[in-house]
């Protein structure tokens, strides 16, 4: 297994969808800020009343760990973690470098596990350099005024949390790659279906059910929707509760789904 | 009754994979219907069969990349093929490599997977299969005959007692093809690697195989060694006539040969007697029919192994 894990790690590191991957964090994060920076400008030389003085408020308004929610609730920061994920797992189905590692003496669970928990890092790394960035770019556009010991609590807590959503959310689109053994199909389903849609059919599947009576609420177990709707400060401790026993149910039945169906299926 | 055990043992070890019944159904379709393989130690065994008879199938199912629905399989005296598949090496379809890494780095990903403490294996492995001057060059960019032997230097990397070729020789150059022959004949002989090999190229498998498999519609029709082959292409007189159904007929009533066969029209090949070939013309002339050839040849190895596999024509017998 550790071999395993040593190889996995060193195709990462020579992955080159990983490196665009954190590079273009780099480059959104620094638009992101770029495009308020310019806005605010703008409305700055146009005057401040009216409309455009509201507008101008809730500009200068917006903080770090505004930012940083937004990179992780609105799919900003996802969607590289989403691609990467496909592309590391699909890639050795497409390339045929699977048929290197099953049937060389290892498990199958073995094989499948490694490559599982070296994606799992990979994508914690993208989120981790999504969160420093913010921090950094964030520094160098408002300044350090609101950096505190509270400001460092509320960061960190909601990092944390992100990165355990994150590791269920990551399990998921493992999972899709691991069936789809496709790059087209599994990137369009990952996107597609589960980071961008997913929400909306949960909902509407609560929707339904709830005409006929049946309240299942559903879709505030769904770990997309606890990812976009977990709070940046002074998070419930309800909702930490039911969203940590919901990521962990995702990462479980995941894992477990894509471990069976790699163990079950013939290599084509 | 240790002797026995021992010699016993001794006759187990003689193969190096054997399976019994073997058999993977897709749906309703048997891909590979109990098959009874034999593959010797120290064999090149050609493994030969058309498009979609099983060839691939089979030994993904050798190879651990499928599981057999029935049938067992034994790998080097043992039926813990899990364990034994240590000693394989495969290439199966298309050589399993990173596009976007050099080969040397192809190979340390493998080196580290296999946990070979050894850095200079890489090295190595691209100096036998002459791929060392491929520098920083990536995977993707290389000729169909580097890709292929970088394919090989995978399943070389844990030295093998046992390689699995599928196809190796597909889409190579003529030079290609001759640099494939004398590395897997290398293989064999410097490091005693028994090798199976499949190929639709059959003029360029029998230069090299000592043993044969054909499959035909998922099941194993035959086994036999390269002196059994040989003596299977046996010499024919061939003939070329004006009127080949009046021949057939002079050749079946008057001269009372059965083993002939019509390849082509106007083209008999008589396998009985051949060397009666002046009492065989005597009588094809009597009877008006003109021969425009006459001459001896052996049947080539390619229509012999077509006629095997099913995708050759008619033949008396």
């Amino acid at each position: 297994m550790s071999n395993l894990l040593s190889a996995e790690l060193y195709k990462m590191k020579k992955d080159l969808n990983f490196r665009l991957m954190a590079a273009l964090t780099v480059i959104f994060t620094l638009i992101q800020y770029g495009v308020n920076a310019i806005m605010e400008a703008v409305l700055r030389r146009g005057g401040t009343v009216g409309e455009q003085a509201d507008l101008l408020e809730r500009l200068e308004d917006i903080s770090i760990l505004d930012k940083l929610h937004g990179m992780f609730a609105n799919t900003n920061a996802i969607i590289f973690v989403t691609i990467f994920v496909c592309c590391f797992v699909i890639n050795d189905y497409s390339s045929g470098m699977v048929t290197n590692f099953v049937g060389k003496g290892y498990k199958r669970m073995e094989v499948f596990l490694a490559k599982f928990f070296v994606v799992q890092f990979g994508a914690v790394l993208l989120y981790l350099l999504v969160a420093m960035e913010t921090l950094v770019i964030g520094i160098i556009f408002h300044g350090t005024a609101e950096l505190g010991a509270a400001f460092f609590h509320d960061f960190v807590s909601y990092l944390a949390l992100h990165i355990l959503y994150l590791t269920a959310y990551t399990a998921v689109i493992i999972l899709v790659c691991t069936i789809a053994r496709n790059m087209a199909v599994g990137i369009l389903i990952s996107i597609l279906g589960i980071m961008l849609f997913s929400n909306f059919i949960v909902q509407g599947m609560d929707l339904i059910l709830s005409y006929i009576g049946v309240k299942t609420g559903v879709a505030q177990y769904w770990i997309v929707t606890i990812i976009a709707s977990c709070p940046v400060r002074d998070i419930p401790s309800k909702f930490l509760m039911s969203s940590g026993i919901a990521t962990v149910f995702w990462l479980m039945v995941s894992m477990a789904a894509g471990l069976f169906w790699f163990e079950k299926r013939d290599i084509r | 009754m240790r002797q026995s055990e021992a010699s016993r043992k001794e006759l187990m070890q003689e193969y190096v994979l054997r399976t019994t019944k073997l058999t993977k159904i897709y749906g309703k379709h048997r891909a590979v219907n109990a098959v009874d393989m034999h593959v010797r130690k120290g064999e090149i065994y050609g493994f030969i069969g058309k498009n979609g008879a099983g060839k691939s199938t089979f030994m993904k199912l050798v190879a651990g990349l499928a599981a057999p629905d029935e049938g067992k399989i034994e790998l080097f005296g043992s039926y813990d093929v899990e364990r034994q598949r240590m000693r394989i090496g495969t290439l199966i379809e298309t050589p399993g490599l990173y596009k976007r890494m050099s080969a040397a780095e192809n190979l340390e990903v493998l080196r580290r997977a296999y946990g070979i403490p050894d850095q200079g294996i890489v090295g190595e492995m691209l100096h036998l299969t002459g791929l060392d001057d491929t520098g920083k060059k990536k995977a993707g960019k290389f000729s169909m005959g580097m890709k292929q032997r970088l394919g090989i230097a995978a399943a070389l990397m844990r030295s093998p007692d046992l390689l699995i070729l599928d196809e190796p020789i597909n889409g190579l150059d003529p030079m290609g093809i001759m640099q494939m022959r004398e590395l897997l004949v290398r293989l064999n002989r410097e490091k005693n690697i028994t090798i199976m090999i499949s190929s639709h190229i059959l003029g360029e498998l029998s230069k090299i195989a000592t043993a044969y498999g054909v499959i035909r519609d998922g099941e194993l029709v035959d086994e036999f060694d390269a002196a059994e082959l040989d003596r299977r292409c046996r010499r024919c007189q061939k003939l070329v006539v004006d009127h080949t159904e009046k021949a057939v007929n002079v050749l079946e009533e008057k001269l009372h040969i059965k083993e002939f066969d019509v390849p082509e029209p106007s083209v008999i090949r008589i396998f009985e007697h051949p060397d009666d070939v002046t009492k065989i013309n005597h009588e094809l002339l009597l009877a008006g029919i003109e021969i425009k050839e006459s001459y001896q040849v052996g049947q080539d190895l390619e229509s012999y192994f077509m006629e095997l596999t099913g995708e050759g024509g008619y033949r008396h017998e």
